[in-house]
């Protein structure tokens, strides 16, 4: 039987075979429990609303050489993967986290201790929150679905980054997702696992790469204490042929603030998935993202913001430039408990086509279960303003350079947005590219 | 240096301009002046390669065909058209604009590139010359400027970018005393033996400023009178009926 998403989790029934693979690292007890919700419950359907722009059939059945194990990222030669890591552009005095095939690579990492921070794999001495009731892998909520349960079931050990109570770590972690190239379609798992401690401030920034049709299935996982501050940036450039699946689940204590940026560029595929809980009063949230499919590409985006304490305030704004046939797909769903008052809730999401056969489809859900609420939505599907062309260009801009500087515009709000200087010049730099390579490449011939 | 023979430009199966002749030489100002509907607009869109018209005629720009060039060559070649209503543009920086713009019109001239000292320096002199905080190079494309900033900035790009034949549509309305007199100044500074106009007005405030040697009145998409600056004083007191009303009968438009 040939591997794909769809015949591992059919292959659970004996799910021994399996489970045992990766263990070791994480307590086995964990990793069955996820098997057996995955046994029973399975993979995503098109019924699953979460699910419902998706290309799920792809997903499922997306030909696979072999899940990565521990050991695969382990044992992968630093000169092997010089190249990759060369060319990740750094963030100005970032502290860099890599992992290859989804493990944690201390020796390629830097050392993080003298900032207030405690990085490490799951299980090692250094970190036990298992013993803590803030373990944030423990903390399974009720919205999950069976790729988070694969990755929690077989994926990888997991890396941890804690910044301890009132620690303001100033310098950005940069966690950096490498592929070996042991293996074409591997199955790549990775787990970061994120505490903010109390009125600590942390930033993290994933950067995704991964070359080859390579299927990753990321999982990352937060907490964020009383007062605390995380922000939080996912950059996925994939090699066009890859799968790209991430998803961000956070818990928000009183007071605490999260500012989370996703940049999709890459992969044929890809799904952009963050579930906040904003668990504790007063809590800020601000989410955006930025998605520019072209060719076949299809990106998702799939946010939830769940208000369960009191005066939380929270903000989506999602923008998506999409190109030739590819599709496009925003579903931003706010939640405001029973019982709640003075929740502040909006979202935007736009997008620009630049083809008519591109596609984009935008979904608002919201679920108001309060009285005291102040919620908006709104959405806006277009094209390039013909006017705004022809001043371009009336004053000596050619074609692809007008469509390139409109299309620069319009994005700039969502980069705006990164608060912080030297990560909005890293992520400015990477849009630049994107923008450039897609925009003059594909011009230059008209003209 | 500019010369348009019977043109003719539909839109919307509307038939706007209807056989007009015009020609500009190097150095000289003209005004045209008609009564809302007459084609002054589709004129200016015409003459710089807006999308949407059939066109038929000749234009040429100093002997090359100006109908076949795309907007940004006509730029290029020196035609510049300041806007009635300038576009806003959020998220495009005034600056990194104006600048593209520049050397987008040099590079395509064979000319180098303008460094980001000399660029500035050359800004802020203009923008001084018309009372524009600098703080405006730094904002979005127009994106909230007042109506007189706007057109402020249709001046400043004009005097960035330095073109052989300026159009201006309407750049007086819509200002105050003040900021007309600013207006007009900026352009009457760009006046040269060289450098041609052509400006499209309802009023003949602008005038009293820059003012052309031609005033031509633009009825019905054609050119029905044309005369020196006194003319425009004329259509102040009689009106634009009155002169159409004048000429009925006599089956010409009279132009240069």
């Amino acid at each position: 039987m040939s591997l794909s998403p769809a015949t591992i989790v059919e292959s659970l029934d004996g799910h021994s075979s399996v489970s045992s693979r990766n263990g070791g690292n994480v307590s086995d007890s964990g990793r069955e429990r996820y098997l057996e919700w995955l046994g029973a419950n399975g993979l995503p359907t098109r019924h699953d609303e979460a699910w419902k722009y998706s290309p799920l059939k792809d997903l499922l059945a997306r030909p696979l050489d072999r899940i990565a194990s521990d050991d695969d990222g382990l044992a992968v030669d630093p000169s092997a993967i010089e190249a990759a890591l060369g060319s990740i552009n750094s963030v100005e005095s970032e502290i860099r986290i890599v992992l290859v095939d989804g493990v944690y690579r201390e020796d390629l990492s830097d050392d993080a201790e003298a900032d207030g921070l405690t990085i490490g794999s799951v299980g090692t001495t250094a970190i036990d929150l298992t013993e803590t009731s803030s373990d944030p892998s423990s903390a399974v909520r009720s919205r999950v679905d069976g790729f988070e349960m694969l990755n929690r079931g077989l994926g990888s050990a997991g890396v941890v980054v804690v910044a301890g109570d009132g620690r303001a770590v100033e310098r950005p972690v940069h966690v950096v997702h490498l592929w070996s190239g042991s293996s074409d379609a591997l199955l790549v798992q990775p787990h970061i696992n994120i505490h903010v401690g109390v009125n600590a401030q942390l930033s993290v920034i994933e950067s995704f790469v991964a070359a080859g049709s390579t299927f990753t299935n990321a999982l990352t996982t937060v907490v964020i204490e009383a007062d605390g501050m995380l922000r939080h940036y996912k950059l996925q450039s994939q090699a066009t042929g890859s799968v790209h699946l991430s998803h961000v689940a956070v818990t928000q204590r009183r007071g605490s603030s999260l500012e989370a940026g996703a940049f999709m560029f890459g992969s044929s595929i890809g799904r952009n998935s963050i579930d906040v809980i904003a668990e504790g009063d007063r809590t800020s949230t601000d989410l955006f993202g930025l998605y520019l499919p072209r060719g076949s590409q299809h990106i998702d985006n799939v946010v939830t913001v769940e208000h369960a304490g009191h005066h939380g305030s929270s903000s989506q704004i999602y923008k998506g430039v999409i190109d030739d046939h590819a599709r496009g797909s925003f579903s931003g769903h706010i939640i405001v408990d029973h019982g709640t008052v003075g929740t502040d809730a909006h979202q935007s999401n736009k997008s620009l086509l630049l083809d008519p056969v591109a596609q984009s489809d935008s979904r608002p859900w919201l679920e108001i279960f309060a009285d005291d609420v102040s919620c908006t939505h709104g959405s806006a599907i277009g094209q390039l303003d013909p006017e705004s062309m022809f001043y371009l260009r009336s004053r000596g801009i050619p074609l692809d350079d007008a469509r390139a500087i409109l299309v620069g515009g319009f994005i700039n709000e969502v980069v705006d947005k990164v608060r912080s200087e030297s990560i909005r010049h890293h992520v400015m730099r990477l849009v630049k590219d994107q923008v450039r390579s897609r925009f003059t490449a594909e011009l230059g011939g008209e003209l | 240096m500019l010369r348009i023979e019977d043109l003719r430009a539909t839109i919307d199966g509307r038939e706007i301009l209807q056989g007009l002749d015009l020609e500009i030489n190097a150095g000289e100002v003209h005004a045209i002046m008609g009564p809302n509907g007459a084609g002054k607009s589709t004129l200016s869109s015409v003459l710089t390669g807006r999308d949407g018209y059939d066109i038929s005629g000749k234009v040429t720009f100093e002997d090359e065909d100006l109908l076949e060039m795309a907007p940004e060559e006509r730029a290029a070649k020196g035609i510049f058209l300041a806007f009635q209503y300038p576009v806003e543009i959020p998220g495009v920086g005034n600056m990194y604009f104006l600048r593209t713009a520049v050397n987008a019109v040099r590079r395509e001239r064979g000319e180098p590139e303008v460094d980001a000292v000399t660029f500035l320096g050359s800004v802020k002199q203009h923008m001084a010359e018309l009372d524009m905080d600098p703080g405006m190079l730094s904002r979005s494309v127009n994106d909230g400027f007042s109506g007189g900033e706007k057109k402020r900035n249709e001046v400043l790009q004009m005097a960035m970018l330095q073109p052989k034949l300026a159009i201006l549509d309407e750049t007086d309305s819509g200002l105050d005393i003040d900021a007309l007199r600013l207006v007009a100044g900026g352009i009457q500074r760009l006046r040269s033996p060289e450098r041609s106009m052509l400006i499209i007005t309802h009023y003949p405030r602008l005038l009293e400023y820059v003012v052309p040697d031609y005033v031509h009145v633009l009825s019905q998409g054609r050119i029905i009178r044309t005369g020196d600056a006194s003319l425009a004083y004329e259509l102040e007191e009689e009106g634009y009926r009155g002169t159409e009303a004048s000429l009925s009968g006599t089956g010409g438009g009279a132009s240069k």
